[in-house]
C-alpha cells in the first residue's frame, strides 16, 4: 500500500507544481462544452436529449489529450525505466499510473459537471450526487485502459493522435453504459435503471484493470 | 566460470525491434569483482543489450541471470542490478531528494531518507531540493549515479555514463566505480572510447552488430594498443 501510495505521490506532487495536465484538459473541456451549447443551445429540448453524451463527449477528448502528456512525462529523462529497475512488480506500477490517472479524470468531470450545469442552464439539485456513480465508474473503465493504451504509445512519435485512435473504441463499452447511467439519472428514472448499468459497468471495470495489470509489463517491457 | 557464481549470467541472447535485429545470439559472464567494458560503434547493440541485461527490455530469446536469479521472473532479483544511462532515469517535476526517497520507497529501504541524504553528500549534488529540470547536465548526471547506488546493487550496469560529467565527476565516478568492484560488485560499461574502458574495465569486448567477441584482459595496455585491438576487432567482425 505503501508503495501504491508514493507512486500515486510522485504524480500528483508533479502536476501540482505545474498544474499542466488539470488546466490544459479543463480548458479543451470547457471548449468543447462552449461550442456544443452554442449549437445546441437555442433547443433546449434537444441540449436535454443530448446531455449524456455532451458530458462524455468533452471529457473523452479531454481525458485523451491528458493521458497522453500523463504518459510523455514518464518517457522524458527515460523517467519510467528508473521505476522498470526497481522489484516493484510490474501490475502495481500499472495500478500507481492508472490511480494518479484515475485522480485526473475524476478532477476533469467536476469540471465539466460544473461547466456544464452553468452553459445549459441545467438545475442538476440532488441529481449531481447520483451522476456521480456514472461518471465516476465510467472514469475507472477509461483510466484503466487509458493507461495501458498510454504505456503503449507513450514511446511512440504519433502518440498523440495514436491514443485516441486506439482508445476511443476500446473504451466504448465503458462510455456507453456510463451514457445509459447518466441518461437514467437526468431523466429521472427509478434506481433500478441506474444499479443495473452501474453493476454492468463495474463488470467492465474489473474486466479493464485486470487486463491492465497482466498487459503492462509486456507493454513497458517490450 | 560457473554460471551458478557469476554476478551476471547470460546466454543466447537475441532481441530485435521491427525488422531489425539489434542481438543476434550474444552471451556473457562476469563474475563478482571484476568489470567488462564492452567496446562498439554507434548502433552496435550496446544500450540495448544493457537494458536486456538489467531486465528493462525483455529479450526475444535467450535468458539472463544476476547471482543466479532470472530479473525478470524474481523481482526482487533486481535488487541486485544499478543503471546508469546518459539519461537520469528521474521524474524531472521532483527534486534529486523526492527522486531518492520515492525509490528508496519502492527498493524497500528501512534507511531510504537517510540514504537519499549520504548519496547526495557523497556524490556532492548541490541543489538537491530543486526539480531536476532546472538542474544542469552534470548535476543530472550524479543524480543518476545516486540513483543507481541508493539500494546498494552488486551488478552495476553504466552506458556511457561518463557523458556530460566535468573533469571532478569524471574522477569521482572513476574512484566509486574502482570502490565499488573492490568490494566485490561487479560492473558492466558500454562506451566507444577507449580510455574510458581502460580506465574502469580490467577485460573488454567488442560488440559489432549484435553479436559478442570474446573478452580479453585490458592488463598493462595502454590506449593506443586498446585503440588498435577495438578497432582490428571491429573491422574483423564487420567482415
Amino acid at each position: 500500500m505503501r508503495i501504491l501510495a508514493a507512486l500515486i505521490w510522485k504524480d500528483l506532487v508533479t502536476e501540482a507544481r505545474t498544474r499542466e495536465l488539470v488546466t490544459s484538459m479543463s480548458l479543451v473541456a470547457f471548449l468543447a462544452l462552449v461550442i456544443l451549447s452554442l449549437a445546441l443551445g437555442a433547443s433546449p429540448g434537444l441540449a436535454a436529449a443530448a446531455a449524456p453524451g455532451i458530458l462524455w463527449v468533452a471529457v473523452s477528448f479531454a481525458a485523451t489529450l491528458g493521458l497522453a502528456r500523463s504518459h510523455a512525462l514518464e518517457q522524458e529523462r527515460q523517467a519510467l525505466q528508473g521505476l522498470l529497475l526497481t522489484p516493484v512488480s510490474r501490475s502495481l506500477l500499472y495500478l500507481g499510473k492508472f490511480g494518479a490517472n484515475l485522480l485526473l479524470v475524476l478532477i476533469l468531470e467536476c469540471v465539466v459537471v460544473a461547466a456544464f450545469a452553468v452553459l445549459f442552464g441545467y438545475d442538476l439539485g440532488r441529481r449531481a450526487a447520483w451522476l456521480a456513480l456514472p461518471l465516476g465508474l465510467g472514469a475507472v473503465g477509461f483510466a484503466a485502459i487509458g493507461t495501458l493504451l498510454g504505456a503503449m504509445t507513450s514511446a511512440t512519435r504519433l502518440r498523440e493522435v495514436l491514443l485516441p485512435i486506439l482508445l476511443l473504441p476500446v473504451v466504448l463499452p465503458a462510455i456507453m453504459l456510463s451514457l445509459a447511467g447518466i441518461a437514467a439519472v437526468l431523466d429521472g428514472r427509478a434506481l433500478a435503471d441506474l444499479v443495473r448499468s452501474a453493476n454492468m459497468l463495474a463488470a467492465v471495470d474489473v474486466i479493464f484493470v485486470v487486463l491492465g495489470m497482466w498487459l503492462y509489463g509486456y507493454v513497458v517491457e517490450e | 566460470m560457473d554460471p551458478a557464481g557469476a554476478a551476471v549470467h547470460a546466454e543466447g541472447l537475441w532481441k530485435g525491434f521491427g525488422r531489425r535485429r539489434v542481438l543476434r545470439g550474444l552471451g556473457l559472464v562476469v563474475a563478482p569483482g571484476q568489470a567488462l567494458a564492452i567496446l562498439g560503434p554507434n548502433g552496435s547493440g550496446k544500450s540495448t543489450l544493457l537494458r536486456v541485461l538489467a531486465a528493462i527490455l525483455r529479450p526475444a530469446e535467450g535468458r539472463v541471470r544476476i547471482y543466479g536469479e532470472d530479473p525478470f521472473r524474481v523481482p526482487g532479483a533486481r535488487r541486485d542490478i544499478g543503471f546508469v544511462t546518459h539519461e537520469p532515469m528521474l521524474y524531472g517535476g521532483l527534486s534529486v531528494l523526492e527522486n531518492l526517497r520515492l525509490l528508496a520507497v519502492l527498493y524497500g529501504l528501512a534507511d531510504g531518507w537517510a540514504r537519499a541524504e549520504e548519496m547526495c553528500d557523497r556524490l556532492r549534488i548541490a541543489r538537491r531540493a530543486e526539480p531536476i529540470r532546472g538542474l544542469s547536465r552534470g548535476i543530472q548526471q550524479r543524480a543518476a549515479l545516486a540513483r543507481a547506488l541508493l539500494h546498494r546493487p552488486r551488478v552495476l550496469f553504466l552506458d556511457e555514463a561518463f557523458t556530460g560529467l566535468d573533469p571532478e565527476g569524471v574522477d569521482d565516478l572513476a574512484r566509486i566505480l574502482r570502490g565499488f568492484c573492490r568490494d566485490g560488485g561487479a560492473l558492466i560499461l558500454t562506451t566507444h572510447s577507449p580510455a574510458e574502458a581502460l580506465g574502469a574495465a580490467g577485460r573488454a569486448a567488442v560488440l559489432v552488430g549484435g553479436r559478442l567477441g570474446p573478452a580479453r584482459g585490458l592488463d598493462g595496455m595502454q590506449v593506443d594498443a586498446v585503440r588498435a585491438w577495438y578497432l582490428d576487432a571491429a573491422a574483423g567482425a564487420m567482415g
